[in-house]
């Protein structure tokens, strides 16, 4: 008897006893499919809470800010940071070179007036000496320069729309302080999507005489961010800032009526190390050049230890509920051996050998566990896709990142299905070879 | 049959989470323009109480929201105060740093109260409006000067205060008659006139609207002398469709 012959018996057999055929499958299926979706919940879990760390960047990512550093630095995940220490192309060099470093972000931030819409021939039509009663009121911010191209890199969540083209000056995407400047509620994020506002770099003419010069530029606002890059409401190409503050830069120090020059060339780097286990490494070359910085080295660290945890326990979970279910096939197997003594016994009487009576077993606990863990593979995925996109909700309510599951867990559906037909044939060689070591007298002897 | 199952399952899965609020879908901003507003205190949008409404109704910020692509940059070097003159040598080389391609020039009021005469303004302004075209790289619009005997200023200098106007004269010097005024103004603006058509400027014709402009109250600054919200409106709307006119011409 071949295998194909012995799977051919094996499906005859399971259809002979239907209802304890699907009640076996059922358990089987179950157990895999608790399997399958407590690792991928796992999975998930673990690059969601990695990945909160690092706010939607790298968790690699380390923030470097143009202050001098203390000695304390190194020991926390905080910049640790005294006086003004500019950041330089020189430093930015300097860090390029350092080993562990895979590549570096600069970003500029930039003093601005943000004047809301409506704007231009968008403006109502008024009486009266007060025009300005029913408009929000323009106010002073900061708009942060980075490089769109390498936006993945950035520690930035978006929470709706997208962010600006590469390279585009008049596209930016704001963060809730633009909300709360306009007394709008986050959200509804889509009442600032498309809308256009009017960005006013300054160039201060005359300190004295409070002489301050605008570079005026429109931008459409393409997105709504759960956080910066650096401090400020806006977001934007770099391109954008850069010209916005090589023009405050051409006027005089306005220190004094609360428009200072830039203390440094850059309002911050980040610096991404090539893994996790560089990050320290990283940080105290940046110590040792002399620059604060922050990265959430230590709390992922400790994080991943807890997750680590929880990992093995939901997996044990998982896998003793599967244990438990293929212990059914063994048990209907049992049953089955007992029922089918008479065809043991012919089936030997005409020739069989103990080898394919075992074959004869086998296939049927491979059939059954193949469709059970098949079925419960199919069915853990599709609760991690529900529990994500009712998480998704969640979260998108709240005014969070929502939650990706990275593509299909494809390791994950196949320890489902290859575990299930495994603890199945496991499960069943032991009624297997009892049906097989039967003697055909024995078992025929109730003819 | 069991793998189609799974495939299906799995495209089920790999959606990801669902997609993110987006908004309207949004233009491209337009051709990058560079616009410089050249000028004096009307300009920088004196009369506007603070710095916020100036940012939002100073006429050339108007202007640029009203017709100028998205993608467009808007520089405001006008001082208040200066005359064509002075001007010449501050405002127009640091306009000519930035290589604007639309220019908007509105000088007359200084000019008219520090005595220059009409024909020295002329050529002030030639040279003004000669240096930013460009030869022909930028558009200029030129605005000419607005009748100016009814504003509540004007009246102040005569001693015929209304309001809270006072007059802008520096003190010791005296308002000649009204009759001379108004010839000054309009030789003002047949040099304006001349160097719009020597130049091949555009003329923005504020002196065809001075009877709302100079004599509505809800157009006037509390100063009596320069525009108010309103009265930047009216006078961004004859720049924007001078401008549009010009385009199209």
């Amino acid at each position: 008897m071949s295998w194909r012959d012995g799977i051919a018996l094996a499906v005859r057999s399971v259809t002979r006893r239907p209802a304890r055929t699907v009640l076996t499958i059922l358990a089987v299926a179950l157990g895999s499919g608790l399997l399958v979706a407590l690792v991928a919940i796992a999975q998930v879990a673990d690059t969601q809470v990695i990945g909160q760390l690092g706010k939607g960047g790298p968790t690699s990512a380390i923030a470097v800010l143009p202050a001098a550093a203390t000695s304390a630095q190194l020991g926390t995940d905080s910049a640790q940071g005294g006086e003004v220490n500019p950041i330089t192309l020189a430093t930015v060099n300097a860090i390029q070179n350092a080993p562990g470093v895979s590549s570096i972000q600069t970003v500029l931030s930039q003093a601005v007036f943000v004047v809301p819409p409506p704007l231009g021939g968008s403006i109502p039509s008024f009486t009266g000496d007060d025009p300005d009663r029913r408009l929000p009121r323009p106010f002073a911010d900061n708009l942060v320069g980075v490089d769109l191209k390498s936006s993945g890199q950035l520690p930035i969540t978006v929470l709706a729309g997208r962010l600006p083209s590469a390279g585009s000056t008049s596209e930016v995407v704001v963060t809730a302080g633009y909300f709360d400047h306009l007394q709008l509620d986050i959200k509804h994020p889509e009442t600032v999507l498309g809308v256009v506002i009017e960005i006013g770099a300054p160039q201060v003419v005359d300190a004295g005489g409070g002489v301050v010069r605008g570079r005026w530029t429109r931008a459409a606002i393409t997105g709504v961010v759960a956080q910066n890059a650096a401090g400020g409401d806006l977001l934007g190409a770099q391109e954008l800032a850069s010209a916005d503050r090589a023009w405050q830069l051409g006027g005089v120090d306005g220190n004094s009526i609360g428009i200072p020059l830039p203390s440094s060339p850059y309002a911050s780097l980040i610096v991404i190390a090539d893994s996790l286990n560089d990050v320290h490494q990283v940080r105290a070359e940046i110590t040792t050049l002399g620059f604060a910085n922050s990265a959430p080295e230590h709390l992922v660290a400790s994080t991943q230890r807890y997750l680590h945890v929880v990992d093995i326990v939901l997996g044990a979970i998982g896998t003793i509920a599967l244990v438990i279910a293929v212990l059914g096939i063994a048990n209907a197997l049992l049953a089955a051996v007992r029922e089918r003594r008479r065809e043991i016994g012919i089936l030997k009487a005409i020739g069989a050998r103990d080898g394919d009576i075992l074959r004869w077993f086998l296939a049927e606990a491979f059939v059954v566990g193949g469709i059970g863990g098949i079925l419960g593979t199919l069915f853990g995925l599709a609760a991690v896709t529900i529990t994500a996109q009712v998480v998704d909700s969640y979260l998108v309510e709240q005014g969070l990142s929502n939650v990706s599951l990275g593509g299909v867990p494809l390791l994950t559906a196949l320890i489902g299905v290859v575990g299930s037909l495994l603890l199945s044939l496991l499960a069943a060689a032991w009624p297997a070879l009892r049906a097989a070591r039967l003697p055909a007298r024995e078992a025929v002897g109730a003819l | 049959m069991i793998s189609v199952a799974i495939a299906a399952a799995c495209a089920g899965c790999a959606g990801g989470p669902p997609p993110l609020p987006t908004g309207p879908p949004i233009p491209e901003g337009g051709q990058p323009v560079v616009y410089a507003a050249l000028g004096a205190s009307e300009t920088v949008g004196t009369g506007l109480n603070d710095i916020a409404l100036r940012a939002r109704f100073a006429w050339p910020q108007l202007f640029f929201n009203m017709v100028l692509p998205r993608a467009g940059t808007y520089y405001n070097f006008a001082v208040p105060g200066i005359t064509t003159a002075a001007a010449l040598y501050s405002e127009v080389p640091q306009a000519l740093a930035v290589h604007p391609t639309v220019v908007t020039v509105f000088f007359n009021i200084d000019d008219l109260v520090n005595g220059v005469s009409p024909t020295d303004f002329g050529t002030n302004l030639d040279a003004i409006v000669h240096a930013l075209r460009q030869d022909g790289r930028a558009r200029v619009l030129v605005g000419n000067a607005p009748a100016i005997d009814s504003l509540p200023a004007f009246k102040a200098c005569q001693g015929q205060a209304t309001g809270p106007a006072h007059c802008p004269l520096p003190a010791g010097i005296t308002i000649p008659p009204q009759a001379t005024v108004d010839a000054a103004v309009d030789a003002y603006d047949a040099a304006i006139t001349a160097v719009v058509a020597r130049e091949g400027a555009t003329l923005v014709d504020v002196r065809a609207h001075s009877d709302v402009l100079t004599t509505n109250p809800e157009d006037i600054a509390a100063d009596g002398l320069h525009p108010s919200p309103l009265g930047d409106q009216m006078l961004a709307a004859l720049f924007a469709a001078a401008y549009t006119t010009a385009r199209r011409g």
